[in-house]
């Protein structure tokens, strides 16, 4: 199967700052992506290099076998709802399935009117009008709507409140469920993610720290307990993550390839929560500059 | 895509509409009054040139004028508010609500986007701009024909061809400006300032020198002579306009064969007695009264024209059209390449 997000060494600069750097992956098709990392670790700028808006600095990308947004058709295949869902505050919600319409040759209306009724949303209404929740769930309307194979949302939940984010990750997952649609979805905040993604990539100071099926992933890490000494006589095939210190006893968080044998550790399961926040740790530790913040 | 630009213009579309309508109303009650105006005032024109001495024949035409000033202002300003109110916020309200990320991402690529988008706006601007243009250069034909003064700097750009130049260069360059500026009010203060400062740059130092202008040289006539200063220069003999109907007359000078002006010392020299007039003693000095004016200008003028002839440089009123074209087809590229560089910009640039 051809992968539906491949990027090879790509980044991008704005000015004199990489908001993504040397980034390469490989996301299998028919998956749900979570694309996770603090405010400014540059999910935004890889996502719109995805869907087209950003040109690449360096490297190259590619989305469904194609370059994004290089043709009508090429649009038409991925779907985007781009962070605090933009739409146009002076169209109504029967507009804006409209110009959805007009705008896509392979638009389904009939679902676009089934998800609106569904939703309760008033076909009438301004968009300018409607809450933050409505508002995130006609751009997903818009966005499912045109039929697309990949489906890309940047923190679509970030501004909803807690029953709204449930709500809506729920009426993704249905939409997507029926079609063969692959998702990547951005949050900075695991918790959102864990329910509905199968694949995770970890973006940190711009460059992407960790990525792989989440069952794959918690398989390979461990938390190892023990009494205090320095990690460095692990067995090789196992990387230190994260290694935290009290006076008598030693913690580690180790990505490993096999079976941990070593009885002097007892060995527990890793949270995905606490897995990404390890690696996020790592990459602040590591390159304290690049935790700038802001735009991307 | 066209009907979603058609859509997002609908508020504005309508409110020029309107704003046509009402002028064309307005044009369309005073238009035959003023004709009629005009029609005998040329009459008593012809009548008084036929006589022997003729003064000067004025127009009243009453509250008409205050309406013609407001035309004259309108549509100096309509391209100007064409760029600021229709093309500014043509992108850069998109970029400031964040919507190009919604409009970039359906199965239209940015360039059909805005070329669909640049000719819904656009072929309004000029449409409207052409429409009003046509109304008041019909409106304020008799009055323009009576007074004669087509090149006038404030007649040229507001008759026939050349708004229409005008309103595609101010959208394009609202256009442009909104997509560096990316916000809407700054971008339309921009455009409003840049706008101007074109036109009246151009109006001033491009358009005198679009055609080059003829000469004609003719003797002084000493009986229209006149004698005065142009704003804070000397005293001098000011020749009469020649009669060049219908012409743009950029100077009238005084010279010698060798093409040089005349001097001021050579005019105290020849004609002392013009500068006791010009520069009368205190009448507490109890100096005698001045000689009359007019008879020693006259008698100056003579005397100067031995050696003196004026030139006149100027331009047809046959070229009137060619001029229009002209100018007209500079804004138009002008706005081709402002429509190009947004392509350009949309395509590489922006996101």
């Amino acid at each position: 199967m051809t992968a539906v997000l491949e990027a090879v060494g790509l980044g991008k600069r704005y000015r004199r700052h990489w908001a993504l750097r040397e980034c390469t992956l490989e996301v299998p098709a028919g998956r749900v992506v979570g694309l996770v990392g603090q405010n400014g670790a540059g999910k935004t700028t890889l996502l719109h290099l995805a869907v087209g808006l950003l040109e690449p600095t360096a490297g190259h990308i590619g989305v469904l076998g194609g370059r994004p947004a290089e043709t009508p058709m090429q649009l038409g295949r991925v779907g985007f709802v781009a962070q605090d869902t933009p739409l146009y505050a002076g169209l109504s919600v029967a507009e804006h399935l409209r110009l959805g319409g007009w705008m896509n040759p392979r638009w389904d209306a009939g679902i676009a009117r089934r998800r609106v009724t569904q939703l309760g949303l008033d076909p009438r209404q301004r968009a300018g009008k409607m809450s933050g929740g409505q508002r995130a769930q006609l751009a997903l309307t818009l966005a499912i709507a045109k039929r697309p194979e990949l489906l890309v949302l940047d923190e679509p939940v970030a501004s909803l409140d807690p029953l709204a984010r449930r709500e809506f990750l729920q009426h993704l997952m249905e939409a997507v469920a029926d079609d063969d649609i692959s998702v990547v979805l951005s949050s900075h905040l695991v918790a959102d993610l864990e329910r509905v993604c199968d694949y995770l990539i970890v973006l940190a100071g711009s460059r992407v720290q960790l990525a792989g099926d989440v069952e794959e992933l918690l398989a390979c890490h461990h938390r190892l307990i023990g009494a205090r000494r320095e990690p460095a006589n692990l067995p090789s095939g196992q990387e230190v993550i994260e290694a935290t210190h009290t006076d008598r006893q030693s913690t580690l968080l180790i990505r490993s390839d096999g079976p941990i044998y070593d009885p002097a550790w007892t060995v527990e399961q890793v949270g995905l929560e606490d897995l990404v926040l390890a690696y996020m740790r790592r990459a602040g530790a590591a390159d304290p500059t690049s935790y700038r913040g802001g735009g991307a | 895509m066209i009907r979603l630009s058609l859509r997002q213009f609908r508020a504005q579309g309508i409110v020029a509409g309107v704003l046509l309508v009402v002028f064309a109303v307005l044009f369309a009650i005073t238009g035959p009054h003023l004709a009629h105006l005009y029609d005998v005032a040329s009459k008593a024109q012809a009548a008084c040139i036929a006589s022997a001495n003729c003064g000067r024949v004025t127009v009243n035409i009453g509250h008409l004028d205050k309406f013609l000033e407001l035309i004259g202002t309108a549509l100096v300003v309509v391209p100007a508010l064409v760029g600021a109110f229709w093309g500014a916020p043509l992108v850069a309200r998109e970029f400031e609500n964040g919507t190009q990320r919604l409009a970039w991402t359906q199965s239209v690529t940015r360039t059909r986007w805005l070329a669909v988008k640049l000719a819904v706006a656009g072929t309004a601007s000029i449409a409207v701009t052409g429409l009003l243009s046509l109304m008041v250069t019909w409106w304020s034909s008799p009055l323009d024909g009576f007074r004669s003064n087509r090149f006038g700097i404030g007649i040229f750009g507001e008759r026939n061809i050349v708004p229409i130049g005008y309103a595609a260069f101010g959208f394009a360059l609202g256009v442009v400006a909104g997509l560096l500026i990316r916000r809407t009010l700054p971008a339309m203060a921009a455009t409003l300032g840049a706008f101007l400062a074109v036109r009246l740059a151009f109006s001033f130092n491009v358009r005198p020198w679009l055609l080059s202008p003829l000469h004609l040289s003719q003797a002084l006539n000493p009986a229209t002579m006149g004698f005065g200063r142009v704003n804070a220069g000397p005293d001098t003999l000011m020749p009469a306009p020649p009669n060049l109907p219908n012409a743009w007359i950029y100077s009238t000078r005084i010279v010698d064969d060798g093409g040089h002006s005349l001097t001021q010392s050579v005019l105290t020299a020849t004609c002392p007695q013009l500068n006791a007039i010009a520069f009368p003693p205190p009448v507490s000095s109890g100096g005698t009264p001045p000689p009359d004016l007019r008879d020693t200008v006259i008698d100056c003028a003579t005397k100067i024209s031995a050696k003196y002839h004026e030139a006149v440089t100027y331009q047809p009123g046959s070229r009137y059209w060619a001029l229009q074209w002209y100018e007209m087809s500079i804004y138009l590229a002008a706005a081709v390449a402002l429509a190009g560089f947004a392509f350009w910009w949309v395509r590489r640039r922006a996101s």
